[in-house]
């Protein structure tokens, strides 16, 4: 059976830039907002869009991710006809080998796209955190008769240098693409989503692999190709909250941006649900030391201290006088009484004894403890 | 192991209950923050190792089916067995069959052509954390016919008023059932049996009874065969008034209470709702309550469960209240005592004071 769209989730990236929190996990897999996991962001855009089949492209440490996405059921995409497939590199006649690049992942994965005969493949990231109805993409790509669209968000001109930058003529079309700029031209920034023909598509990835010099990658390679043969490339504008959490620094920054108020990355919206695989967790209970300002909490938390503008997830505990401000703390994490946590990523599973002093207020840096940590009693650290 | 068939038996009384079952049964009525009440039976027969459970309706089982669905959330979506459930035939009788005998031996063919040697029945409204499975092998070590649960009281605290009471003679054999007060063994309508036996009392006309109640036909047969009492002693409470449902929901914030209900290794399944987490806004001051996700809290909450999707706007108190998913409650409102059904609106500044014998409902979808 055909299908007018396929959606491929790159989601092999290793993260070394999140440090110990992906020693065991791939990035996509990281918690994220008191329930999720990164990647529940794309399969729930992928679901809500009306995304049918779907294909998670795994790498490195993919145990944890794998066994997360299942069939795919909590994120309704366990279909007759397609849903969810992990896509892991493999081995075949010729042998086999790693994924090279991002646009290498694809080629490598020509034969599962053509098996669904799409007219168009979706690519996706699996480590942004964004709400976006792909099917709106998809619509302006059929309206402009684009052979490629790529979608854009406007940044800061002063920040345009860290991204990728798309220059457009005025109806939309990319006629340059420069990757991290020195001087750039527009604020147009590639979020690494690419809807493209796969007519299309395939020649340029079969092109690409008999080159020697190519990294493989869709943004130096693929797109400046397509650029150079003059496909016709549209830029999609998006606007809305949108997230590269690459770095301990925007993870924390990530889940600080839930707690305010006018937050653009609305969790509650009933018309463009996150969804996530549910936790067996009975509700939270609150007790009657307890103090709550400003924080998300998860449920099956036992909460008896104080939490201020903190993330926490499911089946955490945390005892009297104890003190959590600015902060994540992960699942069924213990914090035992009297401790103080300031401006920190506690892992999962961690227990944190009796009158502990983790993270400073006023330091720029973000203290981390990674998952299973075991702190003793009296314990600094910043 | 022996493999059991589950049967929940919906045939209960809602007389008592009335304000909370006008469109539901029973089971259906949100408890504890974010379950319904028939998510505690289900979850002990699959914590048990029983995969394949019918369950009987009577009535008002719309709300049934929506929740149960497929039966994914407890893990009875099987391609054999799983969970069915078999509602009243219509159409079929002159009137409405409301005997859970007549119910059932509609469907006999479905239990005949079970493969379990066991049956297990139980209700909705008894809430525990029995094991099926201990039941099972005392029954077999015991090599009764029949085995029937209840739990030894202490003493008569007024919440199994109206249960039905064995009478247990020595080693364990049911003399007779009493409803009568002070009777401290309180039967819990639970009952097991081989499935070839069950289907010889559903089919009436076998062993000679003449009961319309499942329950009446057995103990009708307690000269004939070996009816023994199991011993359950664990979280047990009976939801079939007002009273016992605001009471047994507001006791569960109590530390000791909440660990008698759940633990790590008895897990109680219910439908996921993909709800955020509990917003805890700039003024929130919760104290001593349980809160389910999706609620976003600015106001005060003492000694009360809120399930999913509750609003609680500035200035609000709340305390001793039970509000169900979705109500919203407007800025400077005072609750105190009082439960909100689902999609409840509470108007700024309302002020509604019950009592804690006697707490003011406010039913489903109403606005305030």
């Amino acid at each position: 059976m055909s299908k007018e769209v396929i959606a491929l989730i790159l989601a092999g990236g290793q993260g070394t830039r999140l440090g110990s929190l992906t020693k065991k996990m791939a990035k996509p897999a990281v918690a994220f907002g008191g329930k999720y996991r990164i990647i529940d962001f794309t399969l729930s855009n992928c679901s809500n869009s009306d995304i049918e089949v779907v294909g998670v492209l795994t790498q490195f440490e993919p145990l944890v991710l794998n066994s997360y996405i299942g069939i795919g059921a909590p994120w309704g995409l366990d279909r007759r006809d397609g849903g969810v497939t992990i896509l892991p590199p493999y081995l075949n006649e010729e042998g086999g080998e790693w994924y090279k690049g991002t646009a290498n992942a694809v080629y490598q994965n020509i034969e599962f796209i053509d098996l669904h005969k799409p007219k168009y493949v979706l690519i996706l990231s699996g480590d942004h955190i964004y709400k976006m109805d792909y099917s709106k993409l998809i619509s302006f790509h059929k309206e402009k008769e684009a052979e490629a669209t790529i979608a854009v968000l406007k940044v800061p001109l002063s920040e345009a240098s860290r991204f990728g930058i798309m220059n457009t003529t005025e109806d939309g079309s990319i006629y340059e693409f420069e990757e991290k700029p020195i001087e750039p031209k527009s604020n147009l920034a590639s979020m690494g989503i690419y809807l493209f023909n796969w007519d299309i598509l395939k020649k340029f990835l079969l092109e690409d692999e008999q080159d020697k010099k190519s990294h493989h990658d869709f943004g130096k390679n693929v797109i400046p190709n397509m650029l150079n043969s003059g496909v016709k490339l549209m830029a999609y504008p998006f606007s809305g909250y949108w997230k590269d959490v690459g770095t301990i620094e925007s993870l924390w920054e990530a889940n600080m941006d839930l707690l305010e108020s006018d937050n653009e990355l609305d969790l509650f919206d009933t018309n463009w649900k996150i969804y996530s695989s549910a936790f067996i967790q009975p509700a939270q209970y609150i007790g009657k030391e307890a103090k709550i300002v400003n924080s998300l909490i998860g449920e099956g938390c036992k909460i008896y201290g104080t939490i201020i503008n903190s993330v926490i997830f499911p089946g955490v505990y945390i005892a009297k006088d104890a003190i959590i401000s600015d902060t994540v703390v992960m699942e069924d994490t213990i914090i035992n009484e009297s401790t103080i946590i300031n401006k920190s990523i506690i892992g999962n599973r961690c227990e944190i004894g009796q009158n502990c002093k983790v993270g400073k207020t006023e330091s720029k840096n973000i203290s981390i403890i990674s998952d299973d940590f075991y702190m003793e009693g009296g314990t600094i650290y910043v | 192991m022996y493999s059991i068939l589950g049967i929940i038996n919906l045939n209960e009384d809602d007389s008592r209950i009335e304000e909370l079952t006008y469109n539901r049964p029973i089971a259906a009525i949100p408890f504890a923050g974010r379950y319904r009440i028939i998510d505690f039976t289900i979850s002990n027969m699959v914590n048990s190792g029983i995969n394949h459970v019918f369950i009987f309706t009577r009535d008002k089982y719309r709300s049934i089916t929506d929740h149960i669905q497929t039966g994914r959330a407890w893990d009875l979506e099987r391609k054999n067995k799983g969970v069915f459930i078999f509602n009243p035939l219509q159409n079929y009788y002159p009137y409405l069959r409301s005997s859970d005998m007549d119910i059932i031996s509609d469907y006999l063919d479905y239990i005949y052509y079970s493969k379990e040697k066991y049956v297990v029945i139980s209700p909705s409204y008894f809430i525990s954390r029995i094991d099926y499975s201990k039941m099972l092998k005392e029954h077999i070590e015991r090599k009764a016919d029949i085995s029937v649960a209840y739990k030894k009281i202490e003493k008569e605290t007024g919440e199994y008023s109206d249960s039905d009471c064995l009478i247990i003679g020595k080693d364990n054999r049911v003399i007779d059932i009493i409803n009568k007060k002070g009777a401290k063994n309180v039967f819990m309508e639970t009952i097991m049996m081989e499935r070839k036996l069950f289907m010889d009392i559903i089919n009436k006309r076998i062993l000679g009874t003449d009961k319309d109640l499942l329950k009446d036909a057995v103990f009708q047969l307690k000269n004939n065969l070996k009816i023994f009492a199991y011993n359950y002693d664990g979280y047990l409470v009976k939801i079939d008034t007002i009273n016992t449902y605001y009471k047994e929901n507001l006791e569960l914030l109590k530390e000791s209470t909440m660990s008698k209900l759940f633990s790590d290794s008895w897990p109680v399944y219910t439908k996921a709702k993909d709800e955020p987490p509990v917003k805890y806004q700039v003024n929130a001051e919760v104290t001593n309550s349980m809160i389910a996700s999706g609620c976003c809290i600015d106001g005060t909450v003492e000694n009360s469960v809120l399930f999913r999707r509750v609003g609680i706007q500035p200035g609000v108190k709340i305390n001793h209240c039970i509000v169900m998913q979705n109500s919203k409650i407007g800025e400077n409102a005072v609750l105190e005592h009082v439960i909100l059904d689902k999609n409840v609106v509470i108007s700024s500044g309302e002020v509604l004071r019950g009592t804690w014998d006697d707490p003011i409902i406010i039913e489903k979808n109403q606005i305030i």
